[in-house]
Protein backbone atom coordinates (compact mmCIF):
# COMPACT_ATOMS: atom_id res chain seq x y z
CA UNK A 1 0.00 0.00 0.00
CA UNK A 2 1.25 3.68 -0.80
CA UNK A 3 1.51 5.92 1.80
CA UNK A 4 1.67 9.48 1.11
CA UNK A 5 4.74 11.53 1.90
CA UNK A 6 3.98 13.08 4.71
CA UNK A 7 3.01 10.17 6.45
CA UNK A 8 6.42 9.00 5.74
CA UNK A 9 7.96 12.27 7.15
CA UNK A 10 5.61 11.84 10.41
CA UNK A 11 6.80 8.90 11.66
CA UNK A 12 10.45 8.23 10.87
CA UNK A 13 12.78 7.80 13.74
CA UNK A 14 11.19 8.17 17.40
CA UNK A 15 12.45 11.22 18.32
CA UNK A 16 9.99 13.05 15.54
CA UNK A 17 7.25 10.74 16.40
CA UNK A 18 7.51 11.75 19.90
CA UNK A 19 7.14 15.34 19.15
CA UNK A 20 4.28 14.65 17.06
CA UNK A 21 2.81 11.83 19.11
CA UNK A 22 3.83 12.65 22.76
CA UNK A 23 3.69 9.50 24.84
CA UNK A 24 1.26 8.97 27.01
CA UNK A 25 2.34 7.74 31.10
CA UNK A 26 0.20 4.92 31.10
CA UNK A 27 0.44 1.32 31.81
CA UNK A 28 -0.34 -1.49 28.55
CA UNK A 29 -4.46 -2.22 30.17
CA UNK A 30 -5.00 1.88 30.25
CA UNK A 31 -3.55 2.21 26.88
CA UNK A 32 -5.53 -0.64 25.51
CA UNK A 33 -8.59 0.49 26.52
CA UNK A 34 -7.78 4.10 25.32
CA UNK A 35 -6.71 2.44 21.87
CA UNK A 36 -10.19 0.51 21.19
CA UNK A 37 -12.57 3.78 22.38
CA UNK A 38 -10.64 6.35 20.94
CA UNK A 39 -11.06 4.25 17.63
CA UNK A 40 -15.04 4.00 18.25
CA UNK A 41 -15.33 7.55 18.83
CA UNK A 42 -13.00 7.97 15.86
CA UNK A 43 -10.66 10.35 17.93
CA UNK A 44 -7.61 9.41 15.88
CA UNK A 45 -5.09 11.62 17.85
CA UNK A 46 -5.45 10.35 20.82
CA UNK A 47 -5.71 6.94 19.45
CA UNK A 48 -2.62 7.02 17.98
CA UNK A 49 -0.49 8.37 21.26
CA UNK A 50 -2.76 5.54 22.92
CA UNK A 51 -1.31 2.80 20.01
CA UNK A 52 2.02 4.06 20.38
CA UNK A 53 2.21 3.75 24.28
CA UNK A 54 0.48 0.43 24.33
CA UNK A 55 3.16 -0.97 21.61
CA UNK A 56 5.97 0.53 23.86
CA UNK A 57 4.71 -1.67 26.42
CA UNK A 58 3.99 -5.02 24.77
CA UNK A 59 5.34 -4.68 21.68
CA UNK A 60 4.27 -6.95 18.78
CA UNK A 61 1.23 -7.14 20.69
CA UNK A 62 -0.22 -4.55 19.19
CA UNK A 63 -0.98 -6.66 16.16
CA UNK A 64 -3.06 -8.77 17.16
CA UNK A 65 -5.30 -5.80 18.81
CA UNK A 66 -5.24 -3.64 15.65
CA UNK A 67 -7.08 -7.26 14.47
CA UNK A 68 -9.34 -7.66 17.15
CA UNK A 69 -10.47 -3.80 16.94
CA UNK A 70 -10.64 -4.21 13.25
CA UNK A 71 -13.25 -7.32 13.45
CA UNK A 72 -15.32 -6.41 16.27
CA UNK A 73 -15.97 -2.59 15.70
CA UNK A 74 -15.44 -2.03 12.01
CA UNK A 75 -15.99 -4.99 10.32
CA UNK A 76 -17.75 -4.46 6.95
CA UNK A 77 -17.86 -0.65 8.22
CA UNK A 78 -14.25 -0.66 5.88
CA UNK A 79 -12.60 -3.55 3.89
CA UNK A 80 -9.93 -1.73 3.68
CA UNK A 81 -9.27 -0.88 7.32
CA UNK A 82 -9.66 -4.77 7.57
CA UNK A 83 -7.13 -5.78 5.40
CA UNK A 84 -4.98 -3.32 6.69
CA UNK A 85 -5.12 -4.11 10.41
CA UNK A 86 -4.67 -8.24 8.84
CA UNK A 87 -1.80 -7.00 6.98
CA UNK A 88 0.24 -5.30 9.78
CA UNK A 89 1.11 -8.62 10.99
CA UNK A 90 3.69 -9.33 8.13
CA UNK A 91 6.73 -7.79 9.10
CA UNK A 92 7.47 -7.05 5.04
CA UNK A 93 4.21 -5.03 4.80
CA UNK A 94 5.27 -2.93 7.89
CA UNK A 95 8.62 -2.71 6.16
CA UNK A 96 7.21 -1.26 3.11
CA UNK A 97 5.35 1.71 4.74
CA UNK A 98 8.68 1.90 6.59
CA UNK A 99 8.64 0.48 9.79
CA UNK A 100 6.38 -0.30 12.67
CA UNK A 101 5.81 3.43 13.90
CA UNK A 102 5.12 4.61 10.64
CA UNK A 103 2.54 0.66 10.39
CA UNK A 104 0.85 1.79 13.69
CA UNK A 105 0.69 5.68 12.53
CA UNK A 106 -1.16 4.21 9.89
CA UNK A 107 -3.36 1.81 10.76
CA UNK A 108 -5.06 3.62 14.25
CA UNK A 109 -5.85 6.42 11.33
CA UNK A 110 -7.42 3.91 9.33
CA UNK A 111 -9.57 1.96 12.50
CA UNK A 112 -10.10 5.16 13.78
CA UNK A 113 -11.77 7.12 10.83
CA UNK A 114 -13.73 3.77 8.98
CA UNK A 115 -17.26 3.79 9.63
CA UNK A 116 -17.98 1.51 12.24
CA UNK A 117 -20.16 -1.62 12.49
CA UNK A 118 -20.16 -3.62 15.85
CA UNK A 119 -22.14 -6.74 14.14
CA UNK A 120 -19.59 -9.79 14.17
CA UNK A 121 -18.92 -9.20 18.32
CA UNK A 122 -23.14 -9.27 18.34
CA UNK A 123 -23.57 -12.16 15.89
CA UNK A 124 -21.04 -14.33 17.72
CA UNK A 125 -21.98 -14.20 21.02
CA UNK A 126 -25.50 -14.82 19.67
CA UNK A 127 -24.45 -17.56 17.97
CA UNK A 128 -22.97 -19.18 21.14
CA UNK A 129 -25.65 -18.48 23.67
CA UNK A 130 -28.58 -16.89 22.30
CA UNK A 131 -31.53 -18.91 23.72
CA UNK A 132 -33.37 -18.41 20.51
CA UNK A 133 -30.60 -19.96 18.45
CA UNK A 134 -31.11 -23.29 20.41
CA UNK A 135 -32.51 -25.37 17.74
CA UNK A 136 -30.41 -23.91 15.46
CA UNK A 137 -27.51 -24.71 17.64
CA UNK A 138 -28.30 -28.55 17.41
CA UNK A 139 -29.62 -28.38 13.73
CA UNK A 140 -26.15 -27.62 12.84
CA UNK A 141 -24.24 -29.40 15.73
CA UNK A 142 -26.18 -32.83 14.11
CA UNK A 143 -25.31 -31.47 10.42
CA UNK A 144 -22.13 -33.85 8.87
CA UNK A 145 -19.19 -31.68 7.93
CA UNK A 146 -20.27 -31.41 4.13
CA UNK A 147 -23.72 -29.90 5.24
CA UNK A 148 -22.20 -27.26 7.22
CA UNK A 149 -20.03 -25.52 4.59
CA UNK A 150 -23.51 -25.78 2.51
CA UNK A 151 -24.82 -23.50 5.41
CA UNK A 152 -21.95 -21.12 5.20
CA UNK A 153 -22.24 -20.80 1.32
CA UNK A 154 -26.15 -20.62 1.26
CA UNK A 155 -26.98 -17.06 1.41
CA UNK A 156 -30.32 -18.05 1.89
CA UNK A 157 -29.70 -19.92 4.77
CA UNK A 158 -30.71 -17.22 7.61
CA UNK A 159 -27.62 -15.33 9.47
CA UNK A 160 -27.28 -17.08 12.70
CA UNK A 161 -27.42 -20.44 10.75
CA UNK A 162 -24.93 -19.56 8.10
CA UNK A 163 -22.81 -17.85 11.69
CA UNK A 164 -23.09 -21.16 13.70
CA UNK A 165 -21.83 -23.52 10.95
CA UNK A 166 -19.23 -21.28 10.07
CA UNK A 167 -18.03 -21.09 13.92
CA UNK A 168 -18.47 -24.85 13.91
CA UNK A 169 -16.73 -25.97 11.03
CA UNK A 170 -13.54 -23.46 12.03
CA UNK A 171 -12.94 -25.21 15.30
CA UNK A 172 -12.56 -21.60 16.80
CA UNK A 173 -13.46 -21.58 20.48
CA UNK A 174 -15.27 -18.73 22.16
CA UNK A 175 -13.22 -17.56 25.06
CA UNK A 176 -12.10 -19.66 27.00
CA UNK A 177 -14.23 -22.97 26.02
CA UNK A 178 -12.61 -26.39 24.81
CA UNK A 179 -15.45 -27.34 22.81
CA UNK A 180 -13.85 -27.92 19.93
CA UNK A 181 -10.44 -29.50 18.66
CA UNK A 182 -9.55 -29.56 15.67
CA UNK A 183 -11.63 -27.85 12.84
CA UNK A 184 -11.24 -26.56 8.84
CA UNK A 185 -11.01 -23.33 8.97
CA UNK A 186 -9.38 -23.10 5.57
CA UNK A 187 -13.38 -25.23 4.30
CA UNK A 188 -14.54 -22.39 6.28
CA UNK A 189 -12.85 -19.90 3.99
CA UNK A 190 -13.32 -21.81 0.78
CA UNK A 191 -16.89 -21.69 1.68
CA UNK A 192 -17.21 -17.98 2.28
CA UNK A 193 -15.23 -17.31 -1.31
CA UNK A 194 -18.46 -19.52 -2.42
CA UNK A 195 -20.64 -17.16 -1.27
CA UNK A 196 -19.62 -14.46 -3.29
CA UNK A 197 -17.38 -12.42 -0.12
CA UNK A 198 -14.71 -10.25 -2.24
CA UNK A 199 -11.39 -12.06 -1.66
CA UNK A 200 -9.78 -9.25 0.27
CA UNK A 201 -12.43 -9.76 2.81
CA UNK A 202 -11.56 -13.50 2.91
CA UNK A 203 -8.02 -13.18 3.49
CA UNK A 204 -7.96 -10.83 6.12
CA UNK A 205 -10.42 -12.79 7.86
CA UNK A 206 -8.26 -16.05 6.75
CA UNK A 207 -5.11 -14.10 8.90
CA UNK A 208 -6.67 -12.82 11.63
CA UNK A 209 -9.22 -16.22 12.63
CA UNK A 210 -5.64 -17.94 12.22
CA UNK A 211 -3.32 -15.20 14.58
CA UNK A 212 -6.24 -14.33 16.94
CA UNK A 213 -7.97 -17.70 17.57
CA UNK A 214 -11.08 -15.99 17.92
CA UNK A 215 -14.26 -17.02 15.85
CA UNK A 216 -15.55 -13.61 16.16
CA UNK A 217 -13.45 -12.91 13.07
CA UNK A 218 -15.26 -15.27 10.53
CA UNK A 219 -18.83 -12.98 11.63
CA UNK A 220 -18.17 -9.96 9.09
CA UNK A 221 -17.28 -11.90 5.87
CA UNK A 222 -20.68 -13.31 6.76
CA UNK A 223 -22.35 -10.05 7.58
CA UNK A 224 -21.08 -8.63 3.70
CA UNK A 225 -23.98 -10.65 2.15
CA UNK A 226 -26.41 -9.14 4.17
CA UNK A 227 -25.23 -6.14 3.49
CA UNK A 228 -25.39 -6.02 -0.36
CA UNK A 229 -29.71 -6.71 -0.24
CA UNK A 230 -32.01 -4.74 1.17
CA UNK A 231 -31.60 -1.04 1.48
CA UNK A 232 -28.11 0.52 0.19
CA UNK A 233 -26.06 1.04 3.38
CA UNK A 234 -24.94 4.25 4.79
CA UNK A 235 -23.08 5.97 7.64
CA UNK A 236 -24.52 7.70 10.42
CA UNK A 237 -23.24 10.05 12.87
CA UNK A 238 -23.63 9.18 16.65
CA UNK A 239 -24.19 11.46 20.04
CA UNK A 240 -21.40 9.99 22.16
CA UNK A 241 -21.61 12.04 25.52
CA UNK A 242 -18.20 13.84 26.27
CA UNK A 243 -15.96 12.50 28.90
CA UNK A 244 -13.99 14.93 31.07
CA UNK A 245 -10.00 14.35 31.18
CA UNK A 246 -8.37 12.47 34.15
CA UNK A 247 -4.74 12.61 33.89
CA UNK A 248 -3.92 12.00 30.23
CA UNK A 249 -6.65 10.15 29.51
CA UNK A 250 -10.82 10.65 28.79
CA UNK A 251 -12.85 9.23 31.58
CA UNK A 252 -14.58 6.78 28.97
CA UNK A 253 -11.03 4.53 28.95
CA UNK A 254 -11.05 4.01 32.53
CA UNK A 255 -13.53 0.59 32.29
CA UNK A 256 -13.64 -2.66 33.47
CA UNK A 257 -10.58 -3.90 32.26
CA UNK A 258 -8.53 -1.95 34.10
CA UNK A 259 -7.94 -1.66 37.66
CA UNK A 260 -8.93 1.54 38.47
CA UNK A 261 -12.22 1.69 35.94
CA UNK A 262 -12.90 -1.57 38.14
CA UNK A 263 -13.00 0.01 41.48
CA UNK A 264 -14.64 3.11 39.90
CA UNK A 265 -17.54 0.50 38.87
CA UNK A 266 -17.70 -1.22 41.93
CA UNK A 267 -18.23 1.88 43.66
CA UNK A 268 -20.67 3.90 41.17
CA UNK A 269 -22.77 0.36 41.66
CA UNK A 270 -22.65 0.75 45.37
CA UNK A 271 -23.23 4.76 45.68
CA UNK A 272 -25.42 5.80 43.12
CA UNK A 273 -28.80 5.92 43.83
CA UNK A 274 -30.56 5.97 40.61
CA UNK A 275 -27.98 2.58 39.00
CA UNK A 276 -28.65 0.70 42.87
CA UNK A 277 -32.14 1.02 42.29
CA UNK A 278 -32.11 -0.54 38.54
CA UNK A 279 -29.73 -2.89 40.01
CA UNK A 280 -31.73 -4.02 42.88
CA UNK A 281 -34.80 -4.27 40.75
CA UNK A 282 -33.28 -6.41 37.83
CA UNK A 283 -30.62 -8.06 38.87
CA UNK A 284 -29.16 -10.64 41.90
CA UNK A 285 -26.74 -8.91 44.14
CA UNK A 286 -24.19 -11.33 43.28
CA UNK A 287 -24.45 -10.69 39.69
CA UNK A 288 -24.66 -6.65 40.49
CA UNK A 289 -21.43 -5.92 39.89
CA UNK A 290 -20.76 -7.64 36.60
CA UNK A 291 -24.23 -6.09 35.11
CA UNK A 292 -23.20 -3.02 36.41
CA UNK A 293 -19.78 -2.93 34.33
CA UNK A 294 -21.51 -4.63 31.34
CA UNK A 295 -24.01 -1.56 31.34
CA UNK A 296 -21.57 1.02 31.74
CA UNK A 297 -20.07 -0.31 28.17
CA UNK A 298 -23.36 -0.14 26.59
CA UNK A 299 -23.87 3.12 27.98
CA UNK A 300 -20.39 4.44 26.93
CA UNK A 301 -17.28 2.78 26.27
CA UNK A 302 -19.28 0.81 22.96
CA UNK A 303 -20.24 3.80 21.44
CA UNK A 304 -19.19 5.14 18.22
CA UNK A 305 -19.28 8.25 16.45
CA UNK A 306 -19.31 6.87 13.29
CA UNK A 307 -21.95 4.32 12.41
CA UNK A 308 -22.20 1.80 8.98
CA UNK A 309 -25.60 1.38 9.27
CA UNK A 310 -27.18 -1.92 7.19
CA UNK A 311 -30.66 -3.19 6.84
CA UNK A 312 -30.65 -5.26 9.79
CA UNK A 313 -27.61 -4.06 11.69
CA UNK A 314 -29.90 -1.84 14.18
CA UNK A 315 -32.15 -5.35 14.78
CA UNK A 316 -29.12 -7.16 15.54
CA UNK A 317 -27.50 -4.81 17.98
CA UNK A 318 -30.29 -4.29 19.62
CA UNK A 319 -30.85 -7.85 19.98
CA UNK A 320 -27.12 -8.74 20.39
CA UNK A 321 -27.15 -5.90 23.80
CA UNK A 322 -30.14 -7.08 25.39
CA UNK A 323 -28.53 -10.95 25.08
CA UNK A 324 -25.10 -9.17 26.71
CA UNK A 325 -27.02 -8.19 29.43
CA UNK A 326 -29.19 -10.95 29.82
CA UNK A 327 -26.06 -13.19 30.59
CA UNK A 328 -25.16 -11.22 33.65
CA UNK A 329 -27.95 -11.76 34.74
CA UNK A 330 -29.83 -8.47 33.98
CA UNK A 331 -33.87 -9.46 34.04
CA UNK A 332 -34.83 -8.94 30.15
CA UNK A 333 -37.20 -6.27 31.65
CA UNK A 334 -34.85 -4.26 32.85
CA UNK A 335 -32.18 -4.16 30.28
CA UNK A 336 -33.45 -0.62 29.44
CA UNK A 337 -33.71 0.63 32.42
CA UNK A 338 -30.20 -0.24 33.60
CA UNK A 339 -28.48 1.18 30.75
CA UNK A 340 -30.40 4.33 31.14
CA UNK A 341 -29.73 4.67 34.72
CA UNK A 342 -26.31 4.37 33.96
CA UNK A 343 -26.54 6.70 30.94
CA UNK A 344 -27.87 9.29 33.26
CA UNK A 345 -25.22 9.11 36.01
CA UNK A 346 -22.34 8.92 33.69
CA UNK A 347 -21.53 12.47 35.62
CA UNK A 348 -21.57 10.40 39.03
CA UNK A 349 -19.23 7.77 37.51
CA UNK A 350 -16.90 10.65 36.01
CA UNK A 351 -16.43 11.91 39.35
CA UNK A 352 -15.78 8.53 41.14
CA UNK A 353 -12.86 7.59 38.22
CA UNK A 354 -11.44 11.63 39.15
CA UNK A 355 -11.40 10.32 42.90
CA UNK A 356 -9.98 7.78 42.51
CA UNK A 357 -7.24 8.48 39.85
CA UNK A 358 -3.37 8.08 40.99
CA UNK A 359 -0.81 9.24 38.35
CA UNK A 360 0.62 6.22 36.73
CA UNK A 361 4.55 5.70 37.12
CA UNK A 362 5.90 7.60 34.31
CA UNK A 363 7.43 4.93 31.45
CA UNK A 364 10.57 6.29 30.02
CA UNK A 365 10.84 5.41 26.23
CA UNK B 1 -12.68 -12.48 68.01
CA UNK B 2 -16.02 -14.13 68.33
CA UNK B 3 -16.81 -15.52 64.47
CA UNK B 4 -17.77 -19.43 64.83
CA UNK B 5 -21.24 -18.29 66.67
CA UNK B 6 -24.00 -20.52 64.80
CA UNK B 7 -25.90 -17.52 62.97
CA UNK B 8 -29.78 -19.00 62.96
CA UNK B 9 -29.64 -19.65 66.17
CA UNK B 10 -28.75 -16.28 67.70
CA UNK B 11 -30.25 -14.54 64.63
CA UNK B 12 -33.57 -16.70 65.67
CA UNK B 13 -33.24 -15.18 69.46
CA UNK B 14 -32.83 -11.37 67.68
CA UNK B 15 -36.08 -12.31 65.48
CA UNK B 16 -38.22 -13.19 68.99
CA UNK B 17 -36.76 -9.75 70.40
CA UNK B 18 -33.88 -10.80 72.63
CA UNK B 19 -31.34 -8.64 71.35
CA UNK B 20 -28.73 -9.89 74.44
CA UNK B 21 -28.62 -12.78 72.55
CA UNK B 22 -26.22 -10.82 69.36
CA UNK B 23 -22.98 -11.11 69.83
CA UNK B 24 -20.90 -9.45 72.11
CA UNK B 25 -17.89 -8.99 69.53
CA UNK B 26 -20.58 -8.31 66.07
CA UNK B 27 -18.58 -6.99 63.51
CA UNK B 28 -18.97 -6.06 59.89
CA UNK B 29 -18.12 -9.72 58.30
CA UNK B 30 -20.72 -11.74 60.49
CA UNK B 31 -23.70 -9.19 60.43
CA UNK B 32 -24.92 -10.06 56.89
CA UNK B 33 -27.40 -12.14 57.61
CA UNK B 34 -28.60 -9.51 61.03
CA UNK B 35 -28.39 -7.02 59.09
CA UNK B 36 -30.96 -8.48 56.76
CA UNK B 37 -33.61 -8.82 59.19
CA UNK B 38 -34.55 -5.17 58.08
CA UNK B 39 -35.96 -3.98 55.06
CA UNK B 40 -33.39 -0.86 55.37
CA UNK B 41 -34.47 0.62 52.04
CA UNK B 42 -38.06 0.79 53.56
CA UNK B 43 -37.39 1.85 57.23
CA UNK B 44 -34.82 4.95 55.39
CA UNK B 45 -37.35 5.85 52.34
CA UNK B 46 -35.54 4.55 49.37
CA UNK B 47 -32.30 3.65 48.25
CA UNK B 48 -31.54 7.65 47.59
CA UNK B 49 -32.45 8.74 51.23
CA UNK B 50 -31.35 5.39 52.68
CA UNK B 51 -27.65 5.87 51.37
CA UNK B 52 -27.60 9.41 52.56
CA UNK B 53 -28.65 8.33 56.65
CA UNK B 54 -26.41 5.26 56.15
CA UNK B 55 -23.22 7.36 54.98
CA UNK B 56 -24.35 10.53 58.02
CA UNK B 57 -24.59 7.74 60.27
CA UNK B 58 -21.14 6.20 59.74
CA UNK B 59 -19.49 9.16 59.70
CA UNK B 60 -21.33 10.34 63.23
CA UNK B 61 -19.88 6.44 64.69
CA UNK B 62 -16.49 7.10 63.23
CA UNK B 63 -15.67 10.57 64.73
CA UNK B 64 -17.77 10.00 67.65
CA UNK B 65 -18.48 6.93 68.16
CA UNK B 66 -22.43 7.88 68.69
CA UNK B 67 -25.31 9.17 66.59
CA UNK B 68 -28.88 11.10 67.06
CA UNK B 69 -30.01 8.10 64.86
CA UNK B 70 -32.12 5.60 66.47
CA UNK B 71 -31.55 1.73 66.27
CA UNK B 72 -33.80 1.24 64.00
CA UNK B 73 -32.01 4.04 61.41
CA UNK B 74 -28.53 2.49 62.64
CA UNK B 75 -29.71 -1.14 61.88
CA UNK B 76 -30.47 -0.09 58.18
CA UNK B 77 -27.90 2.14 57.80
CA UNK B 78 -25.92 -1.44 57.93
CA UNK B 79 -28.48 -2.86 55.83
CA UNK B 80 -27.87 -0.27 52.95
CA UNK B 81 -24.33 -0.84 53.64
CA UNK B 82 -24.36 -4.63 53.23
CA UNK B 83 -26.45 -4.46 50.13
CA UNK B 84 -24.36 -1.98 48.18
CA UNK B 85 -20.52 -4.20 49.22
CA UNK B 86 -22.81 -7.21 47.59
CA UNK B 87 -22.78 -5.16 44.73
CA UNK B 88 -19.09 -4.24 44.65
CA UNK B 89 -16.12 -6.40 43.61
CA UNK B 90 -14.34 -5.42 46.64
CA UNK B 91 -15.31 -5.35 50.83
CA UNK B 92 -14.90 -2.19 52.19
CA UNK B 93 -11.02 -0.69 52.59
CA UNK B 94 -9.76 -1.75 56.08
CA UNK B 95 -10.30 1.76 57.35
CA UNK B 96 -14.42 1.62 56.05
CA UNK B 97 -14.04 -1.74 57.57
CA UNK B 98 -13.47 -0.74 61.08
CA UNK B 99 -15.96 2.47 60.97
CA UNK B 100 -18.71 -0.46 59.76
CA UNK B 101 -17.61 -2.66 62.86
CA UNK B 102 -17.99 0.46 65.05
CA UNK B 103 -21.60 0.71 63.75
CA UNK B 104 -22.49 -3.04 64.17
CA UNK B 105 -20.96 -2.52 67.87
CA UNK B 106 -23.03 0.87 68.80
CA UNK B 107 -26.14 -0.98 67.12
CA UNK B 108 -25.66 -4.04 69.22
CA UNK B 109 -25.49 -1.74 72.34
CA UNK B 110 -28.29 0.45 70.86
CA UNK B 111 -30.93 -2.54 70.51
CA UNK B 112 -29.96 -3.96 74.15
CA UNK B 113 -30.88 -0.58 76.07
CA UNK B 114 -33.46 0.21 73.10
CA UNK B 115 -36.99 1.29 75.44
CA UNK B 116 -39.81 -0.17 75.26
CA UNK B 117 -41.45 1.98 72.80
CA UNK B 118 -38.09 2.18 70.61
CA UNK B 119 -37.92 -2.14 70.64
CA UNK B 120 -41.69 -2.30 69.37
CA UNK B 121 -40.43 0.02 66.62
CA UNK B 122 -37.58 -2.27 65.60
CA UNK B 123 -39.66 -5.52 65.77
CA UNK B 124 -42.32 -4.07 63.77
CA UNK B 125 -39.88 -3.51 61.27
CA UNK B 126 -37.86 -6.77 61.58
CA UNK B 127 -42.01 -8.26 61.47
CA UNK B 128 -42.35 -6.30 58.19
CA UNK B 129 -39.54 -7.26 56.87
CA UNK B 130 -39.97 -11.29 57.21
CA UNK B 131 -43.40 -11.01 55.08
CA UNK B 132 -42.97 -12.16 51.59
CA UNK B 133 -42.99 -8.63 50.38
CA UNK B 134 -41.06 -7.28 53.07
CA UNK B 135 -36.87 -7.50 53.65
CA UNK B 136 -36.63 -11.09 53.27
CA UNK B 137 -36.70 -10.53 49.72
CA UNK B 138 -33.33 -8.91 49.72
CA UNK B 139 -31.61 -12.15 50.89
CA UNK B 140 -30.40 -13.64 47.55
Amino acid sequence: MKLDAKLHRNSAPDPTSQTLFPPLRIDAWLASSLLQKAIRRSDVGLAQRAALSLHRARGAAIWRRFQIIAFEDVGVGSVSALASASSSNDPAWRAHLGGDIPTIIYVTRLLAEAPKDRSAEHLIRLAHGYEGYEEARDLVGLASHKDRLQFISDEDQPLHVRAISSWFVSGLNVGSERRFIGGDLAGALDALTSAGVPEQVVTATGIAAGKTKNPMCLMPALVWPATRTGEVPGTVKEHVSPAPMIGEVPAYALDKFTARGKAAISTFARENDGVRAALEANVADFRAYEAAAMAVFYAEGGLVALRYDWQGSRALEDLGTEQDLIEVGVSPGGVNALISAVRDNLAHLHDIRARLHRPTRSVEL
Amino acid sequence: MTRCQDPPRWIAAVLRGEFKAIPRHLCWDMSVEFAHLVDGYAVLGGIGPGLATSERVIKDIASTGQTQASALEIWAALFIQHRGYRMSVYGPAPVAEASLDKLCCVLRERLIRASAHEKIRVLTAVAAAQSPLGGARWRT
